[in-house]
C-alpha cells in the first residue's frame, strides 16, 4: 500500500486527537474491502502498524464500535446513508423535543367546530 | 449469544410493562426466553406475566436491586446479570421499574463507565440491548430526555432501540414523526424506531385486553375476534 506520508499523519493526528469523528479518515488510506473484511482485531492490527501507533493508542472497544457502524453503512440500512459530516452527527446532541403544550395550541387550531 | 433486553424508561406509566406483556406473548411457548421483573415499586410484570407460570419450568423471576436500607444498589445488576446468565435462556428480557430505570445511567457514569459496561458484556458472551420506551402525551418531555441522557451515556457501545408507545401518541402523530428524525440524526447511536400498543382503551377491544392484562392472562384468554386480531398483530411488532 502506497500511502502518501501527509495522509497518514493526518489520519494519525486524528485519531490520537480523542476527538468525536477520529476514526472518520481512515477509509481515505484503507480501502473498504480491507476494512470490511477480516476480524475487526486484524483490521485495528493493520491500522496500528500502517500508522506507527501505540497499541494503546487505539480504544478497543470505541474502534470495534465504529468498524461495525462503518460496515453497516457499507450495507443495506434502516435509514438512508448520511454523509460523514461532524456538524450533522453532532446535532442530535442538541436535539430539543417539542414542548406538548405548543403543540395543543396548533391542534386547537385545526380542529373546527360542527354545528 | 445470550441476548439481555433492557426495557427503560424513569418516567413511569410509559408503558414500559406492557411492551414486556407483549414480548411475553410472543414467547409464551419458548422455553429458552425468560422474563424478569425488575420494578420493586408496583411488581407489575410479576403480576401481568402469570400467564408464565401456569406452565412447567421457571420463566418468570422477580428481582430487587435494593440494600438493606431499601436504596437501589445499582452494582447488584452486574451480579443479577451474571446469575441469569449462567442459566439456560438464550434471550432474557427485563421489566425496569421507573426508579430502577432512572439509576440505570449513573450506573454508566458515576459507577463504572461504559467500556467497562462493555467489557462485562464481552465477558458474558452476551448482547446488551436497551429498548427505550417513549410516551407521547404529558410524558413526552420526560421520556424524550430519559432516553437522550442514555444515548449520549451509551456512546454507540451498545444497541438502542426507541419503542413508541403508540396508545399514548393517537393525539400527537408530530412526536412520531420528531421522534424518527432523532433517530436518524442519531444514527450509530439510536439502531431503530419500533412501535406497540396501538390499542383503544375506549372499544370493547381495548377493554379486552386491558382486563386480560391486569389479570395475567395469556394467548388463550383472547377469544374475541377483535382483541384476538390486535394483539396479533401487535406480537408481530414485537
Amino acid at each position: 500500500m502506497n500511502l502518501k506520508r501527509k495522509d497518514i499523519l493526518n489520519v494519525r493526528e486524528k485519531i490520537l486527537s480523542e476527538k468525536y469523528g477520529k476514526f472518520d479518515l481512515i477509509e481515505q488510506i484503507f480501502p473498504d474491502e480491507e476494512l470490511t473484511k477480516g476480524p475487526p482485531r486484524i483490521v485495528l492490527q493493520r491500522i496500528i502498524t500502517a500508522l506507527s501507533l501505540d497499541p494503546d493508542a487505539i480504544n478497543k472497544q470505541t474502534f470495534y464500535s465504529w468498524l461495525r457502524r462503518y460496515k453497516q453503512r457499507k450495507g443495506a440500512t434502516s435509514y438512508p446513508e448520511q454523509k460523514p459530516n461532524n456538524e450533522a452527527s453532532e446535532e442530535w446532541r442538541s436535539f430539543k423535543p417539542s414542548n406538548i403544550d405548543s403543540l395543543k395550541d396548533q391542534y386547537k387550531s385545526i380542529i373546527q367546530v360542527v354545528k | 449469544m445470550k441476548t439481555f433486553y433492557f426495557n427503560v424508561q424513569s418516567k413511569g406509566g410509559s408503558g414500559k410493562s406492557m411492551l414486556t406483556y407483549l414480548q411475553a406473548l410472543k414467547y409464551e411457548k419458548d422455553e429458552k426466553v425468560a422474563f424478569v421483573d425488575l420494578d420493586s415499586s408496583t411488581q407489575t410484570s410479576t403480576k401481568q406475566l402469570h400467564f408464565l407460570t401456569e406452565q412447567e419450568g421457571s420463566r418468570l423471576f422477580s428481582v430487587d436491586i435494593f440494600d438493606s436500607l431499601k436504596k437501589i444498589e445499582r452494582e447488584k445488576l452486574f451480579d443479577v446479570l451474571q446469575a441469569f446468565n449462567e442459566l439456560s435462556f438464550n434471550d432474557i428480557y427485563i421489566d425496569f421499574g421507573a426508579p430502577e430505570s432512572e439509576q440505570l445511567p449513573a450506573l454508566f457514569s458515576l459507577d463504572f463507565t461504559v467500556e467497562e459496561f462493555k467489557e462485562f458484556e464481552t465477558e458474558l458472551k452476551a448482547r446488551f440491548v436497551f429498548n427505550v420506551v417513549l410516551s407521547g402525551g404529558p410524558g413526552y418531555t420526560a421520556s424524550f430526555n430519559y432516553l437522550k441522557n442514555l444515548t449520549e451515556i451509551a456512546k454507540g457501545k451498545f444497541e438502542i432501540v426507541i419503542w413508541l408507545n403508540e396508545m399514548t401518541f393517537q393525539n400527537y402523530p408530530l412526536l412520531i414523526d420528531e421522534c424518527h428524525e432523532f433517530a436518524k440524526k442519531a444514527k450509530g447511536y439510536i439502531s431503530k424506531v419500533l412501535r406497540f400498543g396501538d390499542i383503544h382503551i375506549d372499544r370493547n377491544s381495548g377493554q379486552i385486553i386491558t382486563e386480560n392484562i391486569r389479570k395475567g392472562k395469556g394467548n388463550s384468554a383472547y377469544t374475541a375476534f377483535t382483541a384476538k386480531t390486535i394483539i396479533k398483530r401487535e406480537i408481530a411488532k414485537v
